[in-house]
Formats: structure tokens, C-alpha cells, sequence
């Protein structure tokens, strides 16, 4: 064994051009796939954690079955059980709860449908991103809890401004008609159509009272350290979960509630592959070609040397062997490069000049070019690469396994 | 053989017996018995769903398919919030806030005051003869009453939500007696049961409808009228922003 790994060192010497040219191949490949994906996972990651921060948290607590029908009447009460257990996982940042309806605003003589969020601000505005979307007044606090704030195109659509009193209209929990004045004390601004023409957020105490909701509440965010913490906090409060099944709670990750991100996510992830594939292409014909060459090149060497009794499965392997060496090698160097593109980008996240601002923006993204270090990246690529390597050595294998003596010697 | 033949002769002669303006007829009075031309009066609202029931006790005044106002009297925390309906348009008026607001489009679909009928439903009060081609389709009995079953389908440019309605018109006296609201692709929404039929102003009118939800279970509203007036001069003022807030 020892034999054949020294032979197989000592033939990737004998020809270091070619051995070179293979290495750079690999380099090549697990250089730009490491970067690729360094930036496809860093990039996804960052918009993923600017959506989920800005507003849903990464988990959220439901009643089972409000996601596909959330209405009011689909509430509970958050104890000091689950409070606890809550504050008391490290891997929760923070959480915040939520009363979500549907009601009428009225200003003068207009009046638009809206979509009401009871939050509480003292957490809100800790845990996600929502404060930096206030474009004009200041944000809801507990000082003033009839205060409200509006998104910029309610605010024009109905012709107030800032200061002035609306009235809120809804149906209550228990399904009185509630009925409150409110003062704007500032515009947000999403960017997206709808949420800013539609969107009221209150303070939850204003909300509990307004909608008769008896210290109900209809959600609860939870935000996290670390997005790849979501199955771990599942796990771990599962227990929590199942002591609170006569509730008919369910705990759901991002991509149960923002199901549209997560589409257009995997889209781009299949869209994504298809590039690494032809890359993988290009790298597997490239060390299929210098693997073939090189043992066509040895094929009297190996004629010889069945001759004098060596075995076609030890030729095979010492080939092997080399084949897997230069592998390596090209992955060292590939994963070093990679490693230090992921990290320059990392460091200084690209920024996309203006005019793929509103592009990117249309579409739920933010303009910006990210990176990851992330392990996964590597093994992947690794992965990858070995398999190509593999699948492209049965045929030189292959041709190595049928060798006779005497067509070696003759082989010209 | 012959028996067969025989009652499907009857049968025949009793499908042919009913023409389309037998049809409009009976359709027209069941509809006008207890709506009249004009109505006031003091009701029941009773709505019950899985989660609470409540009770609110109105008064209205309707005013042919055009004009409506309700108000409500109890319980204290919603007494004094008024509903007006002018033709296609609904305005609310809260009482705590003293503010009136039209209702918009967007939230036409809502549940009116909590209850199994939308905004829409008040305003979309449609002539069901004039809007829907009837078709008797046979005797039924409803309960203890027999009743003749009408269907109707919705002409072809008639601005109406249903896809197909069940109508069942008590025989002994033209009152309707149940009515059953199909979507268009044939899904029953709801169904309206009328009731207790009482002397009311001098009428024998059904006092008590019950509406279910079918979609939602355990969702249903029953409306009871305790006084009625019929065909009685409304003033217009009545239906007046005035009036509204006063």
C-alpha cells in the first residue's frame, strides 16, 4: 500500500506541467464555487434577516390554523410560563407579542380599510427594524398610547397629517362594534404598496382596548441570535409547546409564515444550480482530459509493468490515488482562494450603483452584494469536486482494468 | 304500469299548471309580505358563534329598497351607533366618537355589526323577481308546510353575488319559509329559516329569521321582530345626515 502511494506521488512529480494544469483546474472550480455560493448564501441570508427583523422574527406563536385564516376570535393569552421559558432560552434575542384586525379609519370625510397591529413598542422597537422605516413623527410609546402610526400613502389617501385625530372602527373580539379616536404621530414608510397603504400599528394596550381582547393576543415574534438557530429553538421548546396543547398553539419558522420569500428564494437557489452544474461541466471534462492523457502516456510503462506481474487493480489504484492527490491539492488551494474572496466580501459588502436600486427593491431585496464563510460552502464544494473526480476516473479505470502486457508495450 | 303512468301525468299537469307568471307571483308576494312599502320597527338581533353570543335590540326604518336607517338601543356600550342606508351606500355613525364614516368598498365583505349578513348584504337588498329567472321545480314540505320550490338563477347581466338560490313559499299563506344561498360553483353559503308567524300590524308575517352560516360552523344570527309598523309615511328626514348625528 505504502508502495503504490509513493508510486502515485512520485508520477505526479514526474510530470509536474501536466500535474500543475490539472491542480489549477480543481483550483479553478472550487475557487469560483466556494465564491458563488459564498455570495448566493450571504446574500439570501442578509435579505432573509432584513425581512424577518424588520417585522415577522423568525418564529412566531399562533394559534394552529390562524396562518391560512387570521382572524381576531384565533387569540391567547401569554402567561408567565411561557414568559419564562421564553426569556430563559439564550438563543432568543427578544420577542414581542402582537394583536392583528382588520378595521376602518376615518379622517373627515374619508375612510379606508386598514389593517391593524397592536405592538408593544418597548419591544418592538428593541428586537426588530420597524423604527427605521418612521419617516416623519416619532414612534408609538407608552407614554401615549392613543397615538398611532400610519403609512405614508394612508396618510396622503386619507388627507390628514401629522397631529390630527382619526377615528378607528373594528369589530371587537366579541363582536361589538369598537370605536376610537387616535392621533398620527408618524408616517413609516415599507415601499411596498400595500403595507403603506393599509397598515395602522398601535400600542398594544390601545389595541387590547379597542378590540376587547381581555390581554389576548393573536401572535408572539420571536427573534433570534442566529437564523440558523430556528430548528434548535423548535426542539427546545417543544416541551413549552406541548404543555400549552390545550391552547392549540403551534410554533412556525420564517418559511411557514412569509411563504412568498421562501419561493422566491428557492427559486433563485434552482436557478443558481444550474450555473454551478456547468461549472462542475467544464471541471470534470478538464481533469477527465488530463487524467486520460496521462495514463495513455504511461501506457507502455504500464505494459511493462504488468509484464514483469504487477496487478491491472494495483495500477488502478496507485492512478487513483494520484488522481485523488491532485484533487486535494486543488482543493486546498481553491478553498484558500475562496476563502479569501468570501472574506473580502464579507468585509466590504458590495453596493449596488443606483439603478439596480428600484430593480432590486420591486422584487423584496436590498441592493446589496453579501458573502458567508459558513462551512457548509466548503463541504459542498468539496463534495462536488470528489464526485467529479470520481465519476470522471471510471473511464480511464476502466481502459487501466482491460490492459494487457503485451498492447501496453505496443501502444504507440 | 298504469299507476306510473298515471302519476307522472299528474305530475306533468301540475309542472305546466305553474306558468313563469304564477312563478313571479308567488315569488312577489312572499317578498313584499313582510318588507312593504315602508316598515318601522323595533327587532332582536341574537348572534351566535363558538366563541361568544350577543344580543343587540334595534330599531329600523326601511324605506322601499332605497332607504334604511338602524339603531341600535342596547346594550349600553353600542346604543346610539346608527346604520343609513342611501341606494348603493352605507354610512356609519359611532356614537362614543361622534364621527360618521362611509363605509368604502373594501370593507363591504365585513360582517355587519358582528352579525352572518355582510355590508353588502344591506346594501345588495336586490329584487330577487326582477334580478334572477325563476323556475318552480316542485311541492316540498318544509316542516309541517307545503311548499312550493322555486329556483333561481341569476339572469345574465345581473349584478348579484349568488350563483344559484333555493326559495321555498309556504302554500297556506305565501310566506316565504326558507331560502338557501348557493355559490357559483355550487356551494351552499347560507341558508334564511323563517318563522313564528305572528299577526303583525295586521299581518300574518314570519316574526323570526334565522340565518346560518354554512361555511362557518356554529355562526348564526336570528333576527326577531318584536313591534312592527307597515306601510306607515316614513318622512325622509329621517335618512338624513342630520338625523344622523343627531
Amino acid at each position: 500500500m505504502f508502495l503504490i502511494l509513493k508510486i502515485a506521488w512520485r508520477n505526479i512529480w514526474r510530470n509536474w506541467r501536466r500535474s500543475i494544469l490539472t491542480i489549477l483546474a480543481v483550483i479553478f472550480a472550487a475557487f469560483f464555487i466556494t465564491l458563488m455560493k459564498g455570495i448566493q448564501k450571504g446574500t439570501f441570508d442578509m435579505n432573509i434577516k432584513n425581512t424577518l427583523e424588520l417585522f415577522t422574527g423568525y418564529m412566531q406563536i399562533q394559534k394552529d390554523g390562524y396562518q391560512d385564516n387570521p382572524t381576531l376570535n384565533k387569540a391567547f393569552s401569554m402567561d408567565l410560563e411561557m414568559l419564562g421559558t421564553l426569556q430563559g432560552n439564550s438563543k432568543i434575542k427578544g420577542f414581542s407579542p402582537k394583536i392583528t384586525a382588520f378595521g376602518l379609519i376615518g379622517y373627515e370625510n374619508n375612510s379606508l380599510g386598514a389593517a391593524i397591529f397592536g405592538i408593544d413598542p418597548s419591544r418592538e422597537l428593541l428586537y426588530s427594524n420597524i423604527g427605521s422605516r418612521l419617516r416623519k413623527g416619532t414612534f408609538l410609546n407608552d407614554a401615549n398610547i392613543n397615538d398611532i402610526v400610519i403609512g405614508d400613502r394612508m396618510i396622503k389617501n386619507l388627507g390628514a397629517s401629522i397631529g390630527d385625530t382619526v377615528v378607528i372602527l373594528t369589530q371587537a373580539f366579541d363582536g361589538s362594534t369598537g370605536n376610537q379616536k387616535f392621533v398620527i404621530s408618524g408616517i413609516f414608510k415599507f415601499g411596498s404598496n400595500e403595507l403603506d397603504g393599509m397598515t395602522v400599528f398601535m400600542h398594544i394596550s390601545a389595541a387590547n382596548e379597542l378590540l376587547a381582547m381581555n390581554n389576548k393576543i393573536n401572535t408572539i415574534s420571536l427573534f433570534l441570535h442566529k437564523i440558523e438557530d430556528i430548528p434548535e429553538v423548535k426542539k427546545e421548546l417543544d416541551e413549552l409547546m406541548e404543555k400549552k396543547a390545550h391552547l392549540g398553539l403551534v410554533l412556525l419558522p420564517w418559511d411557514d409564515i412569509l411563504v412568498d420569500l421562501k419561493q422566491t428564494i428557492d427559486m433563485k437557489i434552482i436557478s443558481e444550480f444550474f450555473y454551478v452544474g456547468i461549472l462542475v461541466m467544464i471541471v470534470g471534462f478538464g481533469i477527465l482530459n488530463t487524467v486520460l492523457m496521462s495514463i495513455t502516456e504511461r501506457f507502455r510503462e504500464f505494459g511493462v509493468m504488468i509484464a514483469l506481474g504487477t496487478k491491472n487493480y494495483i495500477l488502478v489504484s496507485a492512478v487513483f490515488i494520484e488522481t485523488m492527490m491532485l484533487t486535494a491539492i486543488g482543493l486546498i488551494f481553491g478553498f484558500a482562494a475562496g476563502y479569501g474572496a468570501n472574506l473580502y466580501i464579507v468585509n466590504n459588502p458590495i453596493i449596488l450603483p443606483g439603478a439596480f436600486t428600484e430593480l432590486y427593491q420591486e422584487l423584496g431585496f436590498l441592493p446589496e452584494i453579501h458573502s458567508s464563510l459558513s462551512s457548509d460552502i466548503f463541504i459542498y464544494t468539496g463534495i462536488i469536486i470528489l464526485v467529479v473526480a470520481v465519476v470522471v476516473f471510471i473511464y480511464p479505470a476502466y481502459r487501466l482494468s482491460k490492459l494487457t502486457a503485451l498492447k501496453g508495450i505496443r501502444y504507440t | 304500469m298504469k299507476s306510473i303512468l298515471l302519476s307522472s301525468i299528474i305530475f306533468m299537469s301540475s309542472v305546466m299548471a305553474m306558468s313563469a307568471a304564477d312563478v313571479y307571483e308567488i315569488l312577489k308576494q312572499a317578498e313584499n309580505k313582510f318588507k312593504g312599502e315602508t316598515s318601522q320597527g323595533k327587532f332582536t338581533m341574537i348572534v351566535t358563534t363558538p366563541d361568544y353570543t350577543r344580543t343587540l335590540k334595534m330599531e329600523s326604518y326601511n324605506k322601499g329598497n332605497d332607504k334604511a336607517l338602524v339603531i341600535i338601543t342596547s346594550p349600553a356600550k353600542e346604543a346610539g351607533n346608527k346604520t343609513l342606508k342611501i341606494g348603493k351606500e352605507l354610512w356609519t355613525y359611532l356614537r362614543s366618537t361622534e364621527t360618521t364614516m362611509k363605509l368604502p368598498p373594501s370593507m363591504m365583505l365585513q360582517s355587519w355589526n358582528g352579525s352572518d349578513l355582510t355590508n353588502d348584504d344591506l346594501v345588495r337588498e336586490s329584487s330577487l323577481y326582477d334580478d334572477y329567472d325563476l323556475k318552480y321545480l316542485f311541492d316540498e314540505k318544509i316542516g309541517t308546510e307545503l311548499c312550493w320550490k322555486i329556483e333561481l338563477k341569476p339572469k345574465p347581466d345581473a349584478p348579484v353575488v349568488w350563483g344559484r338560490i333555493y326559495y321555498w313559499v309556504r302554500q297556506s299563506d305565501f310566506n316565504p319559509a326558507l331560502v338557501q344561498y348557493y355559490e357559483e360553483n355550487g356551494e351552499l353559503i347560507r341558508s334564511m329559516k323563517f318563522g313564528e308567524i305572528k299577526n303583525i300590524d295586521g299581518r300574518m308575517i314570519p316574526s323570526k329569521w334565522i340565518i346560518t352560516n354554512e361555511k362557518k360552523k356554529g355562526h348564526k344570527t336570528e333576527f326577531i321582530y318584536d313591534d312592527v309598523k307597515l306601510d306607515k309615511a316614513i318622512p325622509d328626514r329621517i335618512f338624513s345626515f342630520r338625523e344622523l348625528e343627531k
